[in-house]
Parts: C-alpha cells; structure tokens; sequence
C-alpha cells in the first residue's frame, strides 16, 4: 500500500501520547488467532489419523489459496483505483465504461463469472481466432490459475472502484478546489491530497473485501483449480469422512482470515495518525 | 383470536407430521444420484427428470421389491460421502464396486459390467492409448475410478471435475490432453461429438457397478438383490442395454 501509510517522521511520538503500557498495545484479538491455531494444532496432534493426513493432503491447495488471493487482491487494488476515479470522470467516455464495467460486472454471481472465463472465454477467443485466421489465437489455452484470478479480481475490482469512489467522495471537494488553486494538475491533487486522505477512509473496508476474496476464492476450485476446498473435497471422495475433512478446512481458513484481519487492524493503527 | 389461528395452525402442522405415518405400506426408500453421467443418469432436456439406465433400472427393482422410491439428484463427491455417513438409503449411480467402498458401505451384485477408456481430441494423433499419457494434463471426474487410474499413471498430471460434463468440455475447448472415464460414458460423449472427440487404446481396467445401500439396512439391500435377480431374469438389463448403449 505504499508509504501514505507510515507513520511521517516524529509523528510516532505525537500518537503514543499519553504513553501506555505495553500490554494494552497488544491486540487481544490475538488470543483468538492463537485458540484457533492450537485447537488446529491440537486435532492434528492428538487425531493424527484423519486430520494429519488431511492437512498434508491439503497443504498445496493452501499455497494455491494464498496465491490466488493475493495476486487477485493486487490487481483488485489497481483495477479499483481506476474504475473509481473513472466513475468520477468528468469526460463521459471515460465515465460510461466505468460505470458500465461497475454495473455489470455486480450484477452477475461471481461463480457464474467465474465458470464463463475458465470454459466460455477461451471457446470466444478461439473462435475469434479462427474468424480472423490468427494461428495464436486458435491455439489458446487458458492457465486455470491465472484463469481463475482474472474472475476473481475483475468482480472484486468493481465492489472495489466503489468503495474508492466513495473514500474520494468523502473528503470535502474544497481541499481538491484548494490544490488546483495552489497550481497543482489534477493528478498531483489527487496523488498528494485527496488518495492519501482516501486510503484511510477506506482501510476498514478495503480490509473487509480482502477477508471476503480469501474466502471466495475457494469457488474457484469449480474450474478444477486445485485449491484448499478442491483439495479437500477430493479428500472426502476418497475417505468419506466429510465431518473431519471440513472441520480442518474451515479451521484452516479461519486461521487464515483471522490473521489477515490482524494485518489490516494493524495497518489501519499504523495509519491512524493525524485525523 | 390470534392465539385461536395459532393453535389451529400448530394443531395442522403436527397433523401433517404424523399422517405419513399412519399409511406404510410399502418402504420408503430415499435413493441418491448424481445426474451429470449420460446415460446412466442425467436431466433430461426436455422434460427436466433424471433419466437414464441406472433410473429404469431401479424403477423396475422397485416394483419387483415394493420400494417406493424418492430419487435425490446431488454431486459426487457429497455422494459418496452421504452414503458412508447413510445420508441416503441408497444410490444408483453408475457405481463402481471397489474394495475401499465396500468398507463404508454396502453393495448389491453387480448389475452392469464397465472399464476405462480413454478420450483425447479427434485430431490428437500422439495419444494412442493410456501408456502415451505420462506427462500429459489428464481430467476425471472427482473421486471417481477414472481419477484413480489417472494417478496410476507415472508422470501424467490429474486434473479433476465436478462432473464429466466439464472434464469433457476442457478437453473440447484443447486445456486438457484427455479424459479417462467409464466406456459407455466415453462412447456417448464421442458419439455426440464425434467432430470433435474420439477414444484411443481399448478399455484397460474391468469394473463393475453396484448399487450401493446404507451400511445400516442390510434388509434393504437384500430386497433390492432379489429385485434386481428378478428384473435380470426377465431380461431387462439386455433391454436397458439396447435402449440406452445401443450406440
């Protein structure tokens, strides 16, 4: 998220004032995350039977997880950024398909969106391939990964310019009026004044939509992405022990949404400074 | 007034839970499928009922036995679970009998016998039959025999679906380099698209399909084999065989 965030130099000491003991700095929301991973610990230990084996028959599926999500949640980031100050545009043909891409995309379920590009959107290009005799295009194969996070990050990156539009449009249209007046190009505004004051406003649900892409992902594992759901569903057909298999799963991925809950609560008390 | 309208609708509701009761004659007998497998079991386009070879063939069973049977479309893989966890009474899904199935549940004689056949695209001339897969992206539905050959094979990569139908398609639209599925399932998907998809080597393991009953109701399991001794006797496999394999 880039250098807005950190604390600007002596600031540090203006926010710990008064001082406070070390103790009420910790998060108690810790606690939960270390419950959580001790029970995991626990039923993997104490039942290595079904629950061992589940967690090492899984563990490449939660790399596939962690993967998908984060670099979903990268161009999210970006692709955000542009359909919300694109919906803000002034010019309408920049503010149309913006606001089009925004209207349809959340319109349509994202494990529907996410089907149409694994099995449907290779068929298109290939056959605009043979339409235009390109022998690239009727070669295309699509990669189930890289498939499966282009769905993901082209509907979450219309939930996400929404909730940029909204961080801009809160702060007060006198401090852009303010910038140009100081001889600042639009852009410079916005990079220096307005998108720094945005980002705080909406930490809380920029933080919100990254638990909600971990925990969509596992749809992915319909479009035979091997994933920590896809994993455990092959697990149980094999085992038929659906009780334990997703006891651990939904443990695994609590442990998971619950330490990224604690990376955000700590980026957004990193960037509390000044308000 | 209020409570009058209440206590008339609770006095229905439990009315309505026990009248099912009262008539029992004939066993009620919930039978899960998974209606993704032409032409064992699918959804008919036309009519939106699960039909297929599997679905006469336990219709007949049920008459023959006095079964009043409820089919349960659901996928594979909560399936096979559900049927260990006796979820359902029964299923007929093109089952394959298999030593690791048979510890979780229980399986009526063989009914049909079936193997695996390999599928690639039709203008795929480097695949002549299941030894030329090592190193190759192979599909299979979930938890089926075909994804357990599949991981048999040294160096070829499995790839599974929710069901064939997609498995299928991937190998239609050139992602994967083939599927391996059950023989009448390989030959109905060629045959409907023989332009685009053809079978390779011949069928290479030799199963058979069962229809698998809760390990709780061996009574169940014994009117369905003699259901199923009867309808045999009569012929109605060779009958099924013709209506729906022909092809």
């Amino acid at each position: 998220m880039g250098e807005q965030l950190k604390p600007a130099p002596g600031g540090s000491k203006l926010a710990y004032i008064p001082r406070i003991g070390w103790i009420k700095r910790i998060d108690p929301w810790w606690g939960l995350v270390l419950v959580v991973i001790l029970l995991a610990t626990l039923l993997v230990t104490a039942q290595a039977d079904p629950f061992r084996n589940i967690l090492i028959f899984v563990r490449d599926g939660i790399l596939i997880t962690i993967i998908v999500t984060i670099s979903a949640f990268l161009i999210v980031l970006v692709l955000g950024l542009f359909g919300g100050l694109g919906r803000l545009s002034k010019n309408p043909f920049i503010r149309f398909p913006a606001s089009l891409y925004i209207e349809v995309i959340r319109g349509i379920p994202l494990l529907v969106q996410l089907i149409w590009w694994y099995f449907a959107f290779p068929v298109v290009i290939q056959q605009v391939g043979e339409w235009l005799n390109i022998a690239a295009l009727v070669g295309f194969r699509a990669n189930p990964i890289v498939m499966a996070i282009l769905g993901l990050a082209i509907c979450y990156g219309a939930y996400m310019s929404e909730i940029y539009r909204a961080g801009i449009q809160s702060i007060p249209k006198g401090q852009m009026e303010a910038s140009r007046s100081l001889g600042m190009s639009y852009f410079q505004s916005m990079r220096h004044v307005i998108l720094p004051q945005a980002v705080r406003v909406i930490l809380p649900p920029v933080g919100n939509e990254a638990i909600a892409l971990l925990k969509d992902s596992s749809l992915v594992s319909v479009v035979a992405v091997a994933d920590l759901t896809r994993r455990g569903r092959e697990f149980m057909a094999v085992n038929f022990n659906p009780i334990e298999v997703w006891t651990m799963v939904a443990l695994l991925y609590l442990i998971m949404t619950l330490l990224l809950a604690r990376l955000v609560a700590w980026i957004e008390k990193r960037s509390h400074f000044e308000r | 007034m209020k409570k009058l309208i209440l206590s008339i609708f609770i006095v229905g509701i439990l009315l309505i839970s026990v009248l099912p009761g009262c008539s029992q004659e004939t066993l009620k007998v919930r039978i899960a499928t998974d209606a993704t497998w032409p032409p064992f079991e699918y959804v008919d386009e036309a009519t939106m009922d699960i039909v297929g070879f599997d679905i006469d063939l336990i219709k007949a069973i049920a008459d023959e036995a006095g079964l009043d049977i409820e089919i349960i479309n659901v996928a594979w893989d909560p399936l096979l679970a559900g049927m260990a966890q006796c979820q359902y009474d029964a299923a007929i899904s093109a089952m394959t009998i298999t030593v690791e199935r048979k510890e979780v549940m229980l399986f009526s004689n063989p009914y049909f016998e079936a193997g695996q056949l390999v599928t690639v695209q039709i203008g795929n001339n480097e695949i002549k039959s299941k030894e030329d897969l090592g190193g190759k992206t192979v599909g299979a539905q979930i938890g089926t025999t075909g994804s357990f050959e599949v991981e048999k094979i040294p160096g070829a990569v499995l790839k599974t679906y929710d069901d064939i139908g997609l498995a299928m398609q991937d190998l239609i639209n050139g992602q994967i380099d083939a599927v391996i599925s059950d023989n009448p399932l390989a030959m109905g998907y060629t045959n409907e698209n023989s332009d685009k998809l053809k079978t390779v080597g011949a069928v290479f393991t030799s199963e058979y399909y069962g229809i698998s009953v809760c390990k709780t109701k061996p009574e169940l399991l014994e009117r369905i084999n003699e259901g199923l001794a009867k309808v045999k006797d009569e012929g109605l496999i060779d009958e099924l065989i013709l209506k729906w394999l022909a092809n």
